[in-house]
C-alpha cells in the first residue's frame, strides 16, 4: 500500500524529467500533483503502522520493508507539507529554473520521504543517500565550493551511519529499525558509546547541528528558494527524524546508562551552542539568504537539545520544534523567493520598505517572523515554551540559560528580516515593485495561517506527537485542544487569546476615541516629526548590527570553518609528501620494491618465527 | 539439444583472432566485426554456465584427461560469474571498434584485445596451477603489447614498465608453480586441496610468499603497483578500462583461489596469508586513495582510484564473510562497468582539447550533456551512492566487515571521504563548473551506445540486486567450501 506512493513519486519524476525540457510549467504541475496526492494520502490515512515487506533474495540478510510508523508518519507528514508548499510556489518560480531542476527536485523529494518511509535501515539508508546527491547536485549547479562541502560533510554523515546500521544489524540480527534501534540501549559500554557516537555524527550533519553545520549556511543559499525551503524546511528535518528515532528508543528502554546521561547533556549543550552560534551569525549577514540559512541552523537547535533531554516533555517540544521550523523556517525561504521575484535582489542594502507595495507577502513575513521569534499566540512560542518547562523540570538551568540567551539573541535576526526587506525607507529603485502572483501567495498565506491555528490549537499537533510519543511506550504529555499542562506549570492559549482580543478591542477604542488623524510619511516618522530634504537616507539596512559585529568581531575569527578548511589543506599537504618519494617514475624502482617486499615478508615469517 | 562447455569460450577468442589475422590482409573491413560477435556469442556461452553453475556445475576436461592428470575448466559459479562479466565488459568495450575503418595496425590491436581476454577468461576458469600460468602469460603479454599503442612516447613507456614488472611477478608464480610441483608432483587444484599437508612448511610459505607477490603485482596492490599508473595514463583509454576491470579482477581473482581453495587445509599457512593480504589490501586502500587526491590529470587520477579499489575489492573477498564477499564481489561489477565509460571521457578530452590536465578543460562537458550524464553516474557509482550498483556493493562490504574488523571497515569507509573529495572535485571541473571551453564533442553513435549500455547495467542491477544473488552466494559456497569444489572439477557433481 505505502510503496505505491514511492511508485507514484517515481513515476512523476520520471514524467517531470522527460517533460522540463519542453516545457517546465507542466512538469511543475506533475510534480505538484505527485506531492498532492502523498499529503492526501498521508492525511487520509493518519498516523498507524502499515507496511509491505520486499525480499532481495539471498543478497541481504533481511527484508526490505516500507511502510508507516507512527513517527515516520508525522515526519512524512512535515516532509510532504513543504514539498506541497514549495512545488506550488516552483510553478510561480518557474522563469527562474532550468530543466534540471524539476529532476533533482522530485529526487530529493523521493529521497526524504522514502526516508521516513523505511522501516527497514538499508531502504532508510538508500533514501537517505538518494536525497543526499540529489539535493548535492543541485547545491553544486548554484555553487560548486558550497556543493563540495555539503557534499563531504554529507559523506562523513553517510558513513558514520552507515558503520553504525552495519554494527546495530549484525547485533541485533534485523534490519527492522524497531528491532535494530534499541540495541543501542542494550549493547556493552564500548558498543555503545561508539553507536552513539557514530549515529549523532550521521543524523547531526543533515541537522545542521554545531560543529558540523558548517556546510548549511552556504548550501541552502546556494539552491533556488522554494528548494532551499524543502532543503531547510523538509530535509533538516530528516536529521531530527533520525536523532528523534535515537532518543525516542533509547530513552524508552528501561537501561538508561550512566554513559546515556553524558551524551544527553553533551548533545544539549552542543543544541545550546548551535541556537547562539546561528542566531548571532545569523543577526550579522548582508543577504536574506544567507540569514535564513543561519536562522535554519538555530532554530534546529532547539530541536537537538530537546532530543537531547530524553523526557516526554522534551522531546514533544523537539518533534513541535521540527513541526514549527517547517512552517515558518520554509516560510521565509518562500519569502525571499517571492521577495527576489518581485525586487530581483537579496541583498539587504537594496532593499527596505516594500510592506505597502507587497501587503499580503508582508503579512505572511511578518507572522513568520513573530512565529520565529517565538512570540504567543503563533506556533513557535508553544514548543519554544515546552522547553523551557522540560529544562527547568529537567534542572539544566545552565543549558536553560545559554538557550534562553539563544532564543533572545534570535529577535535580532528577525527583526532585521522584517526592517530590512520590508519597513523603513524605499529605495528609489523598488518604486515599481507590484505584489507577486497567486501561486507564491497561497503557499505562504497558508503556511502562514497554520503558523497562526497551530499556534492558537497546539493540541492538534500535539495529538500526533503523542501518538508518536506512546507508539514507542514513552508517556504521553497531557494537553488540550488549547492547553498545554506540565508538572510545574501550564499554557493555555485561551485565555490569552480571550486577553488578547480584549486588550485589542481596548485599543482599538481609543484610537477610534483619540485625536484627529493625519497621514504620515516614513521620513516624517523617523525624524520626530521634522521634514527632511528630499535624498536623505534614513537607511540603516546595511550593517544593521554594526556595534553587535564590532563587540564580537575578534570571537569571529575564531571559525569551525576555518579549522575544517586547515585540516583538509594538511591532508592534501601530506598526501604530496607521501607521493613523491614512492613514484619516482623508474621501471627499476618499481622491480626493487616487488623484491624488497618479497624479502621483507621473508623477513617478517621467517624471523619473526610465525 | 548443444551443450555448452567452457573451452567454446576460450576456442571462440582463439579462433577468432586467428581469422582476423587469416583474413586481414584481404577483406580487412569485416574484420572490426569479429571481436564484437565473438564476444557477444562468449556472452551467452557464459551466461548459461552461469545458470548451470548453481545446480549443476559444468565441468570439462580438456582432450579427455581425467584430472588430475589433464586440464580441467572448471564452470562453478564464481569461475563463470567472472567469465561473464569478463566477457561483458569487453563486448561492450569492443563496440567501439565498430567505427574503425581499420588499418592493419588496428587489426592486430584488436586480435592482441581479443588474446588478452581470452587470458583473462581462462584464467578464471583453469582448474590447474600450471594452465593458469599458461593464461596469465597469455593475459598480460597482450596487455603489454596493448598498452604500448597509447599516444606518443607514454604509452611505450608504460607498456615497458608493465612488461618488467608483470614479467618479474609472472617469474615468481613460476616458482611458486614448480615449487609445489617438484614437491608434490601435481598441478591440479582439486587434487592439490588434500595433497598440500604433505608440503613441508618451509616450502609451502615460499610457495605462498612468491605466488602472492606475483599476483599482487598484477593486482596492483601496494607497495607493488609501481606499473599501474603509468599503465592508466599511457595506455589507450579502452585498454585502461580493460586493464583496471577485466585485468585486475582475475588477478584478484586467482589470489581469493588460492587462498580458499588450494591452501584450504593449511591452516598456518592461510592465516600467514590472510594477515600478508589484508595488510596489503589496507595498505592500497589507503595509498590509493591519498594519492589520487593530489592529481590533476583527468586519468592519472581515475587510476589511482583504481588502485584503491583493487584494495577495498581484495579485503572483501578475503575477508571469510558472506556478505563481505558478495559486496566485493559486486564492486568488481560496478567498478569495472564504472570505470569503462570513465576511462573512455578521457579519450574524448585529449581528441578535443590535447590534455587530461583537468584545470585547463574546466566545463568541458557543460555543454555535452550527453557525455556528462555516463560521466556522474560512473561517479556516483565508484562512490557507492543508490541507485546505482556500487551501492550495494559498498553496503554488504562495510555489513560484512563491522562486526569482526571494525577499524578496516572505518579505514574504507574514511577512505571513501577521501574518494568523495577528488571525485567531486572532478566533476565540478569538468561538468558543473563555468568554462570557456563551450565546443560540442563529436561522439560516435556506438561510443554513445557502449556508455549508455553500462549505465544502464548499473541501474537494473542497482534496482534489482537480486537477480544476482544466488550466483554471489553460490561462489562464495564454492570458495568457503573446498570439498564442494572438488567434487566439481573432479567431475562427480554435474556433468
Amino acid at each position: 500500500m505505502v510503496s505505491e506512493l514511492l511508485a507514484i513519486e517515481s513515476l512523476a519524476t520520471i514524467a517531470s524529467a522527460i517533460v522540463a525540457k519542453k516545457s517546465s510549467k507542466v512538469a511543475g504541475i506533475i510534480t505538484l500533483t505527485s506531492s498532492v496526492s502523498i499529503l492526501a494520502y498521508l492525511m487520509i490515512i493518519g498516523p498507524r503502522v502499515l507496511y509491505d515487506v520486499v525480499s532481495l533474495g539471498a543478497i541481504l540478510p533481511g527484508n526490505i520493508v516500507i511502510g508507516l510508523t507512527q513517527v515516520g508518519w508525522y515526519f512524512s507528514f512535515i516532509v510532504a507539507l513543504v514539498m506541497l508548499m514549495a512545488s506550488m510556489f516552483s510553478l510561480e518560480y518557474v522563469k527562474k529554473l532550468n530543466a534540471t531542476y524539476w529532476l533533482l527536485f522530485n529526487l530529493t523529494f523521493l529521497g526524504a520521504i522514502g526516508v521516513t518511509l523505511s522501516i527497514d535501515l538499508v531502504s532508510f539508508f538508500l533514501f537517505w543517500e538518494l536525497m543526499t546527491w540529489s539535493s548535492y547536485l543541485m547545491v553544486a549547479l548554484g555553487d560548486t565550493r558550497a556543493g563540495l562541502k555539503y557534499f563531504l560533510f554529507s559523506i562523513l554523515g553517510s558513513i558514520s551511519l552507515l558503520l553504525a546500521f552495519a554494527l546495530m544489524w549484525r547485533l541485533s540480527g534485523s534490519t527492522i529499525i524497531p528491532k535494530a534501534f534499541p540495541i543501542v540501549a542494550t549493547s556493552s559500554t564500548a558498543i555503545r558509546i561508539q553507536l552513539i557516537m557514530l549515529l549523532t555524527v550521521g543524523f547531526g550533519v543533515k541537522a545542521a547541528m554545531f560543529p558540523i553545520h558548517v556546510w548549511a549556511p552556504e548550501a541552502y543559499p546556494a539552491t533556488p528558494q522554494p528548494f532551499a525551503a524543502l532543503f531547510s524546511g523538509g530535509l533538516a528535518k530528516l536529521g531530527a527524524y533520525g536523532l528523534a528515532l535515537l532518543t525516542m528508543f533509547v530513552s524508552a528502554s528501561k537501561f538508561m546508562m550512566f554513559e546515556d546521561v553524558v551524551w544527553g547533556y553533551v548533545l544539549a549543550w552542543l543544541g545550546a551552542v548551535t541556537i547562539i552560534v546561528g542566531a548571532v551569525l545569523a543577526a550579522l549577514q548582508e543577504n536574506v539568504l544567507k540569514l535564513i540559512a543561519y536562522s535554519s541552523v538555530s532554530q534546529m537547535g532547539y530541536v537537538v537539545v530537546g532530543l537531547a533531554l530524553m523526557t516526554s516533555l522534551g522531546m514533544a517540544s523537539a518533534l513541535y520544534q521540527a513541526l514549527n521550523h517547517a512552517l515558518f523556517g520554509s516560510l521565509m525561504f518562500l519569502i525571499a523567493g517571492a521577495v527576489y521575484l518581485a525586487t530581483g535582489t537579496l541583498n539587504f542594502k537594496d532593499l527596505g520598505g516594500i510592506a505597502d507595495k507587497m501587503p499580503l507577502t508582508y503579512t505572511a513575513a511578518l507572522i513568520a517572523v513573530l512565529s520565529s521569534a517565538g512570540i504567543p499566540l503563533t506556533t513557535g512560542f508553544n514548543s519554544k515554551w515546552m522547553l523551557f518547562e522540560a529544562l527547568i523540570i529537567k534542572n539544566y538551568y545552565l543549558i536553560a540559560s545559554a538557550v534562553f540567551v539563544g532564543s533572545a539573541l534570535g529577535f535580532l535576526y528577525n527583526i532585521k528580516f522584517i526592517y530590512g526587506i520590508f519597513l523603513g525607507q524605499r529605495p528609489k529603485s523598488l518604486e515599481n515593485v507590484n505584489e507577486v502572483g497567486l501561486l507564491a501567495l497561497i503557499p505562504m498565506l497558508t503556511l502562514a495561517f497554520l503558523n497562526l491555528a497551530f499556534g492558537i490549537l497546539p493540541g492538534i499537533p500535539l495529538q500526533y506527537i503523542n501518538t508518536a510519543l506512546t507508539s514507542l511506550g514513552i508517556p504521553s504529555i497531557e494537553a488540550s485542544l488549547t492547553g498545554i499542562y506540565t508538572n510545574i506549570g501550564y499554557w493555555n492559549v485561551l485565555y490569552v487569546s480571550v486577553g488578547f482580543v480584549l486588550a485589542f478591542g481596548l485599543a482599538m477604542v481609543l484610537f477610534i476615541a483619540g485625536g484627529k488623524l493625519r497621514r504620515v510619511s516614513v521620513l516624517e516618522t523617523y525624524m520626530s516629526g521634522f521634514i527632511p530634504p528630499e535624498n536623505y537616507v534614513l537607511r540603516i539596512n546595511y550593517d544593521f548590527y554594526q556595534p553587535l559585529k564590532f563587540v564580537f568581531g575578534r570571537y569571529l575569527r575564531l571559525s569551525v570553518d576555518r579549522a575544517y578548511a586547515w585540516t583538509a589543506s594538511l591532508f592534501v599537504k601530506v598526501a604530496d609528501i607521501i607521493r613523491k618519494p614512492i613514484y619516482l617514475g623508474d621501471a627499476q624502482a618499481y622491480v626493487w620494491y616487488i623484491i624488497a617486499t618479497i624479502i621483507l615478508f621473508f623477513l617478517i615469517f621467517i624471523v619473526g618465527g610465525v | 539439444m548443444v551443450t555448452i562447455v567452457p573451452s567454446l569460450i576460450i576456442a571462440s577468442l582463439l579462433g577468432g583472432a586467428f581469422v582476423m589475422t587469416a583474413v586481414a590482409p584481404f577483406i580487412r573491413r569485416i574484420t572490426k566485426y569479429v571481436p564484437s560477435i565473438v564476444l557477444l556469442f562468449n556472452v551467452l556461452i557464459s551466461l548459461g554456465l552461469l545458470l548451470k553453475s548453481t545446480n549443476e556445475p559444468v565441468v570439462e576436461f580438456i582432450g579427455g584427461w581425467e584430472p588430475p592428470y589433464g586440464i580441467n575448466l572448471v564452470a562453478g559459479p564464481m569461475g563463470s560469474f567472472l567469465a561473464l562479466i569478463i566477457s561483458l565488459i569487453a563486448f561492450l568495450i569492443s563496440l567501439s571498434f565498430l567505427k574503425y575503418e581499420p588499418t592493419i595496425e588496428e587489426v592486430k590491436f584488436m586480435i592482441l584485445f581479443m588474446l588478452s581476454v581470452l587470458g583473462a577468461s581462462g584464467l578464471v576458469l583453469t582448474g590447474d596451477i600450471f594452465n593458469l600460468f599458461v593464461f596469465l602469460e597469455l593475459m598480460t603479454i597482450s596487455a603489454y603489447a596493448l598498452v604500448a599503442y597509447g599516444r606518443g612516447g607514454e604509452g611505450a613507456e608504460a607498456g615497458f614498465k608493465y612488461l618488467l614488472a608483470g614479467s618479474v611477478a609472472a617469474n615468481f608464480y613460476l616458482i611458486s608453480v614448480i615449487l609445489i610441483y617438484a614437491s608434490l608432483g601435481s598441478l591440479n587444484m582439486a587434487d592439490l586441496v588434500t595433497r598440500m599437508t604433505m608440503l613441508k612448511h618451509g616450502v609451502a610459505l615460499a610457495s605462498m610468499l612468491f605466488l602472492v607477490i606475483g599476483f599482487a603485482t598484477e593486482s596492483e596492490l601496494f607497495p607493488l603497483h609501481g606499473w599501474a599508473p603509468d599503465v592508466y595514463t599511457g595506455a589507450p583509454p579502452s585498454i585502461a578500462a580493460l586493464v583496471s576491470g577485466v585485468l585486475v579482477s582475475a588477478s584478484l581473482y586467482v589470489l581469493a583461489r588460492f587462498f580458499y581453495t588450494v591452501f584450504a587445509e593449511l591452516n598456518t599457512l592461510r592465516s600467514e596469508m590472510f594477515a600478508m593480504l589484508m595488510l596489503l589490501g589496507v595498505l592500497t586502500v589507503l595509498f590509493g586513495e591519498t594519492v589520487a587526491l593530489v592529481q590533476r590529470d583527468y586519468r592519472r587520477m581515475l587510476g589511482y582510484s583504481s588502485i584503491g579499489a583493487a584494495g577495498i575489492i581484495l579485503i572483501g573477498l578475503i575477508s571469510e564473510i558472506l556478505y563481505a564477499f558478495i559486496g566485493a564481489l559486486l564492486l568488481i561489477v560496478a567498478h569495472g562497468f564504472a570505470k569503462v565509460p570513465l576511462f573512455m571521457m578521457s579519450k574524448h578530452l585529449e581528441e578535443k582539447y590535447g590534455t587530461r590536465d583537468m584545470e585547463k578543460v574546466k566545463g568541458a562537458f557543460k555543454a555535452n550533456p550527453k557525455l556528462a550524464i555516463p560521466l556522474v553516474a560512473g561517479s556516483l557509482t565508484i562512490l557507492g551512492m543508490p541507485p546505482f550498483l556500487g551501492f550495494w556493493g559498498k553496503l554488504l562490504l562495510i555489513y560484512g566487515l563491522a562486526l569482526k574488523y571494525p577499524i578496516i571497515a572505518l579505514i574504507i569507509l574514511l577512505a571513501s571521504i577521501v574518494e568523495a573529495a577528488y571525485y567531486l572535485r572532478m566533476l565540478h571541473r569538468l561538468v558543473i563548473q563555468d568554462g570557456e571551453l563551450k565546443k560540442q564533442i563529436k561522439i560516435d553513435t556506438v561510443e554513445l551506445v557502449t556508455y549508455y549500455a553500462f549505465l544502464a547495467l548499473l541501474i537494473i542491477l542497482g534496482i534489482l540486486p537480486m537477480l544476482l544473488s544466488p550466483y554471489l552466494a553460490g561462489a562464495f559456497i564454492e570458495l568457503s567450501n573446498p570439498s564442494f569444489y572438488i567434487k566439481v572439477a573432479m567431475g562427480v557433481m554435474g556433468g
